[in-house]
């Protein structure tokens, strides 16, 4: 064998190397999302439909998650590869020993709000001494926390999802998502003013939400696969942005699958809410990056809350 | 045949189909009304008790389903101490009550210690059969489910909101629960009946009232529990729409009404067209049912009524229109033939016969009328054609008179075409056929004589005065031979006549051809103007008298002057200054002497028509309201000379005295003139005879006399030595007559008498030339 021959041999081997992304079977990935299908989960049914990680050389495949296991209980499972969590929900389980890591935070801001019968005029102290529903699935610990700050007596109900507790007038008020229960209580003919609602994020407590998660064993070992469907999911949500209809649709087509008792004048309302809260106050286009800078606070805050017994470390937890 | 729509009897019978056809309209509609408002409010009546019914249905049923429940509970209650019996107790209810397809008994944490945190009997139907199980775990967290939560928060019984079964079936459930509470009146468990909503929504859906018609549910947060579009079934609420922005208020409206468990009536669009809502609560669960029915469903049996009307009222009037047609046709058939006959009257067959009507309507009054005019019109026809024969006589004798009128005054132009020293130009337009204006001229031992006039007022006596006025200018002018002399004797002549009391304003002018002498009289006429060449053109300054024939005696008074050859005087009556436009402006004196002084140069005929032009310019399409008669004369007195040569003889001078003599008559020259003509001439001769030659010498002088415009001027030429008489000093008379020198008296006579004296020297000729200027 000569050298010409050698260098030819050199040339094919490095074009075909090249290529390996092209011709290699796609990286099969399954994800699911932290609820049942809706527009809170638009960028990625959209990353799906359009393409985004097939084109990434990814096969994603979207699993709900099922009566019995949540989507944190299916990456534990090894059900899934990767998992939408809410911020505090996935510090928690890292505290408790799941080494989860951020690889996309979708959320810049809480979506949480206390919504009642009757004007809320002065603010956190018109709840004293009333009946306030909360979830009995988490994400309300910070609702508590802000009960004891402000040393509110709060009669809390836990419930396990829907309107119908705060619709039957069984509690004088609820947690509710500005981009799903809120629209619930709206569309049964009730008028909501805004003097009803307790913002969280106009409180002081404007916690960023949603994130995509991997174990950190998966993200060591399918780094790259991980850093495309980030890529990929980032590119559903600009483009869901851009076709809010044609998203809705998707989400629609989805929905009906999985035979969501919803409207899409309701999805349509969701996924308008759920892009808004994709931006930092003030802003417009989408960060997808959790700012280190709210990191002490988020950390002194779920230490006070008991949420979590030692800091997490930033750059432990976020792997962008 | 006339067009149909143009006919009367078309029109007659339009006319009551129209009104006929508003009066059915206006009683139709009333009728419509009436009958909408009865026809909807049956419909009212069926649809309320439609939806009454299928209401009432569903309440019954609950309130069996309720009815078991408390049933159960009283078994529940006493065997409360054997928890495992408790199971058969609900399995009894179901298999009692076919509507109930589960049940469970499920109590508060931990109220049977044995049982552990969760204790809930449960069984279900599966097919035929009823089958049994223990619920409640970690995962079955049923504390905090709705049915289970929300009743023992609220302490009362409770009828949850519709779900969809467990395991994604297609089937709507709702679990009624019944509180099981102690004596202290704490809950302690539940006792629930799962009831699935098929049995309503078929119920619901059969409720149809009309055939597009549709009745759908409400659950109380306002879901669509049954609807003609599944879709919307627990997906939606009656409010989704309007959340996101399309403000259905009606929607809105209903179902708030809804909502508020109130039963009752209201308009809607349902998929845009206008429909009715009726709706009824259902108590127990706090749903409501409603029933769409469209405004078309429930007027169709109005319509359908209304079609059948109104095709056979269309098919009566269009039979009512036929027969009006015909009826009216029949009866106004005469008024055809009368049209006929009128049509022949009217083409001047007057005895042309009328229709027969014998009777005594509208018609036989019509009748009558028409014979009465076919009379009168006969008669009116016959005297019609009497007057205008009449008329066209009379006019054919004024186109006579004024052939012979016109023919009065010379209109044959140029008049004297052998004479280069005048030239003369006259146009007479009658307002009428005959007119009141005159102009006449003529030439007399070289003199002209003429004049122009207006007689007072119009038409044939203005006409017939004229010709009288220009006879007596004739014959007056054969012996009298100044203007003066001849306006008076014009005017005594028609004063002694003129009861009439007409008048003639006239001007009478006689030009010496000869000499350019002028004499003039104005008898209340408008002043000529005289064009004087190069450019000046004004009003003759004279004395007007008095008008001709008013005043018997009157002495006129004329005046005098010379014209220079080119002079023009331009003669006009007070048809040219007074002619009006349409607007009443008249043409004016100003606009004639424009007129005139921008055509100055023209010779009279081109100048009179080119005012007779500006004149029509003016009065445009105006009636012309007055004669319109110019005159323009102009004086072009020729250049007359005469010469005679004598040789340097004193005996040739007698010949040459007669021969000024003989020219001095021709020219009409003064005596006193020709005397001094004579003396100045024959001392000039003398002196050439006596120096221009050498002594026995025979040479030749010319003599050469020249008449221009008044003006005398001699030119006396010989060939003989140069000499100058004006050179030499003239005489000095009041020296005594011996010691004056030689010469100088000739001279001196001559300028005595003459206007001026000069000599040249030319072509080795002397030239003495004498000038003497017009007496006048």
């Amino acid at each position: 064998m000569n050298d010409k021959l050698k260098m030819k041999i050199l040339r094919y081997a490095v074009v075909a190397w090249t290529m390996i992304p092209f011709f290699a079977a796609a990286q099969k990935l399954t994800f699911t999302p932290q609820w049942t299908p809706q527009s809170q989960f638009a960028g990625y049914y959209a990353a799906a439909e359009k393409g985004f990680y097939r084109q990434a050389g990814l096969d994603v495949d979207i699993v709900h998650f099922s009566t019995s296991l949540n989507a944190v209980e299916m990456l534990k499972s090894g059900v899934s590869d990767i998992i939408t969590c809410n911020l505090m929900e996935a510090m928690k389980q890292r505290d408790a020993g799941l080494p989860l890591v951020n690889i996309l935070q979708t959320s810049m801001q809480s979506s949480m709000l206390i919504i009642s019968h009757t004007p809320l005029d002065k603010g956190w102290l018109s709840l004293n001494g009333k009946r306030v529903g909360r979830w009995r699935a988490g994400y309300s610990a910070i609702a508590s926390l802000v009960s004891r700050e402000q040393e509110l007596q709060i009669e809390w109900v836990d419930f396990l999802s829907g309107i119908n507790l705060f619709m039957s007038g069984a509690v004088d008020a609820t947690i509710a998502m500005s981009y799903n229960e809120l629209f619930s209580i709206m569309e049964t003919g009730t008028n909501v003013a805004e003097n009803q609602l307790i913002r969280f994020a106009d409180s002081g407590y404007n916690i960023p939400e949603d994130g995509v998660y991997v174990t950190e064993s998966f993200f060591l070992k399918n780094r790259e696969a991980v850093v495309r469907f980030a890529e990929a999911t980032r590119k559903g949500w600009l483009w869901v942005k851009d076709h809010p209809e044609e998203a809705t649709d998707i989400v629609m087509s989805v929905v009906r699958k999985h035979k969501i008792p919803t409207n899409r004048h309701h999805q349509r309302m969701m996924l308008a809410e759920i892009l808004r809260l994709q931006c930092l106050p003030g802003e417009t286009e989408p960060a997808f990056t959790l700012p280190e800078i709210q990191w002490d606070y988020l950390n002194a805050l779920l230490l006070e809350t008991g949420d979590i017994h030692k800091k997490i470390e930033y750059r432990n937890f976020i792997k962008q | 045949m006339k067009p149909a729509f143009r006919s009367f009897s078309t029109k007659l019978s339009l006319y009551i189909i129209c009104v006929t056809g508003v009066v059915f309209v206006a009683s139709f509609m009333l009728f419509f009304e009436s009958a909408k408002r009865v026809v909807i409010s049956e419909a009212f009546s069926h649809a309320n008790s439609e939806v009454a019914k299928t209401s009432s249905q569903i309440v019954a049923a609950l309130t069996q389903v309720e009815q078991s429940v408390k049933n159960a509970v009283l078994f529940v209650e006493s065997n409360l101490a054997r928890p495992d019996s408790l199971i058969v107790i609900i399995t009894n209810m179901l298999q009692a009550n076919p509507l109930i397809d589960g049940a469970s008994i499920a109590f508060e944490p931990g109220y049977y210690p044995s049982k552990g945190t969760y204790f809930m009997p449960y069984v279900h139907r599966e097919g035929m059969e009823i089958r049994a199980k223990i619920l409640g775990s970690v995962l079955y967290d049923y504390f905090y489910m709705d049915w289970y939560l929300i009743p023992k928060l609220l302490k009362q019984d409770y009828w949850s909101e519709p779900y969809y079964d467990e395991g994604g079936g297609e089937m709507i459930m709702t679990t009624y629960t019944h509180r099981l509470t102690g004596a202290d009146g704490e809950l302690y468990g539940v006792v629930t009946a799962d009831v699935k909503l098929d049995r309503f929504t078929t119920l619901v859906n059969a409720t149809k009232p009309y055939a597009r018609s549709h009745t759908f549910m409400l659950s109380r947060n306002g879901y669509y529990l049954s609807h003609c579009e599944p879709e919307k079934v627990l997906n939606e609420t009656i409010f989704s729409p309007t959340v996101v922005g399309e403000a259905d208020t009606m929607a809105v409206y209903i179902g708030r009404q809804m909502m508020s468990g109130a039963q009752g009536i209201a308009a809607w669009t349902d998929k845009g067209a206008p429909a009715y809502v009726f709706h009824a609560p259902i108590h127990n669960t706090r749903w409501s049912i409603a029933t769409v029915i469209p405004d078309s469903d429930v007027l169709e049996g109005l319509y359908t009524m209304t079609w059948t009307v109104a095709t056979a009222a269309l098919a009566g009037i269009l039979l009512l229109f036929g027969f009006t047609t015909i009826v009216i046709r029949k009866v106004s058939a005469p008024l055809r033939s009368f049209s006929q006959s009128v049509r022949m009257v009217a083409s001047g067959n007057f005895d042309v016969p009328l229709p027969s009507v014998s009777s005594k309507d509208e018609l036989g009054e019509l009748h009558h009328a028409f014979q009465f005019m076919q009379s009168s019109l006969k008669n009116y026809i016959g005297e019609l054609k009497e007057t205008t024969a009449k008329k066209q006589q009379i006019e054919s004798e004024l186109q006579i008179a004024r052939t012979i009128q016109m023919g009065m005054v010379p209109k044959i132009f140029p008049p004297f075409p052998k004479r280069s020293d005048i030239d003369l130009f006259a146009v007479l337009n009658p307002a009428k056929e005959v007119g009141g204006d005159l102009y006449d001229f003529f030439v007399v031992d070289n003199r002209l004589y003429f004049t122009i006039g207006d007689v007072s007022g119009k038409g044939v006596p203005a006409s017939l005065l004229m010709a009288v006025t220009r006879s007596l200018f004739r014959s007056a002018s054969s012996h009298i031979d100044h203007p003066s002399g001849i306006v008076k004797s014009i005017n005594n002549s028609i004063s002694e006549t003129n009861d009439a009391g007409m008048f003639v304003t006239l001007f009478v002018g006689i030009i010496d051809l000869a000499t350019g002498h002028f004499s003039y009289c104005n008898a209340g006429h408008n002043p000529p103007v005289i064009i004087v060449m190069p450019g000046y053109v004004n009003f003759m300054e004279l004395k007007t008298n008095i008008v001709v024939g008013i005043f018997d005696g009157y002495n006129y008074e004329g005046g005098e002057c010379f014209l220079n050859c080119g002079d023009t005087i331009f003669l006009y009556t007070d048809g040219v200054t007074e002619a009006q436009s349409r607007q009443w402006k008249l043409y004016g004196e100003a606009r004639l002497i424009e007129a005139l002084k921008a055509n100055a140069g023209d010779d009279p005929k081109t100048l009179i028509h080119k005012i007779i032009d500006d004149v029509a310019v003016h009065v445009h399409d105006a009636e012309p309201s007055d004669d319109l008669t110019i005159l323009a004369i102009q004086y072009k007195a020729a250049r007359q000379r005469e010469t005679i040569t004598i040789r340097n003889r004193i005996t040739d001078i007698p010949s040459l005295a007669s021969w000024i003599e003989l020219l001095a008559k021709h020219w009409s020259i003064g005596r006193e003139m020709e005397a001094d003509l004579q003396l100045a001439v024959e001392e000039a001769v003398v002196n050439v005879i006596s120096y221009a030659y050498p002594e026995n010498e025979t040479g030749a002088i010319d003599i050469a006399l020249e008449m221009t415009d008044g003006a005398l001027i001699v030119e006396i030429t010989d060939s003989g030595i140069a000499f100058d008489p004006t050179g030499v000093p003239q005489a000095d008379v009041t020296l005594p007559v011996d010691e004056r020198p030689i010469g100088g008296l000739g001279l001196f006579l001559i300028s005595h008498v003459v206007d001026s004296v000069t000599y040249r020297r030319q072509e080795g000729k002397n030239i003495l030339e004498i000038r003497m200027n017009s007496r006048v």
